[in-house]
């Protein structure tokens, strides 16, 4: 089945399940990244993403495929778009392969690359009612937690 | 046409597109911007809208020329649509 790299409706771990179902593999990787209700000490109600939508489907498709040729697995990557409330996934990837260790790493792989390349950006909706864009640069120590994966 | 209308290109017309707080502090999706000739990705920042260019531009901001990744030094064209896509924090 087909899903759609960016949504803004809820994100389905079984239609990503459904999306890298393979007879011919043994195990199939989910992760889910989920709003926290709070990061750096301050409380959320919910945040907020956005996305440069062609160069992010892009990319994450490019990421899919790196995967496949590294791990030989099958990858299914979605991202929420819009506002996401505590608690909900704002992520969601699924990684088939013939083993186990390689759907692992491929659902690994992807998440990891993800987030440092895939242009879309969170906005923090904090209990007080202020906001605040992560798109900061950052170093190798973050100068502040996220409130995401 | 004289002789020294010719020394000095024609600048190029691109389409700036951008995205959280510097889509906040333009107020707007995108902004179209009147280049020299031979600017380049990297040459971009000091040309936008005062209410952008405030600020220096962020560390690590990467490029893209219609919608594909594209290096700093990268010469705009005419009718070129860039974005500059600043650190990411999806996830």
């Amino acid at each position: 089945m087909s899903v759609p790299a960016l949504t803004n409706l809820p994100v389905r771990i079984d239609d990503l399940i459904a999306a890298v179902s393979d007879p011919e593999h043994g195990g199939i990787a989910t992760f889910l990244g989920t709003t926290r209700r709070e990061a750096d000490r301050r409380a959320f109600r919910a945040i907020e993403y956005s996305a440069y939508g062609p160069l992010a489907q892009t990319e994450m498709a490019a990421i899919a495929a790196e995967a496949h040729r590294q791990f030989g697995a099958v990858v299914c990557i979605q991202h929420r778009i819009g506002h996401v409330a505590v608690g909900e996934a704002s992520v969601g990837i699924a990684a088939s392969a013939p083993h186990r260790a390689a759907a692992f790493a491929a659902c690994r792989y992807a998440i990891d690359e993800l987030k440092v390349r895939v242009p879309i950006w969170k906005r923090a909706h904090f209990a007080d009612g202020t906001t605040a864009w992560f798109d900061e640069h950052r170093t190798t120590q973050p100068a502040h937690d996220s409130p995401g994966t | 046409m004289r002789a020294y209308d010719r020394i000095v290109p024609d600048p190029v017309t691109v389409t700036v597109l951008v995205f959280a707080s510097l889509r906040d502090r333009l107020g707007a999706d995108e902004c179209v911007v009147r280049a020299p000739h031979g600017a380049a990705l990297n040459g971009v920042w000091p040309l936008l809208p005062e209410q952008i260019r405030r600020a220096d531009a962020p560390p690590g901001v990467r490029y893209a020329v219609n919608d594909v990744w594209a290096p700093a030094e990268t010469p705009l064209a005419n009718g070129d649509r860039i974005a500059i896509v600043v650190p990411v924090s999806g996830g």
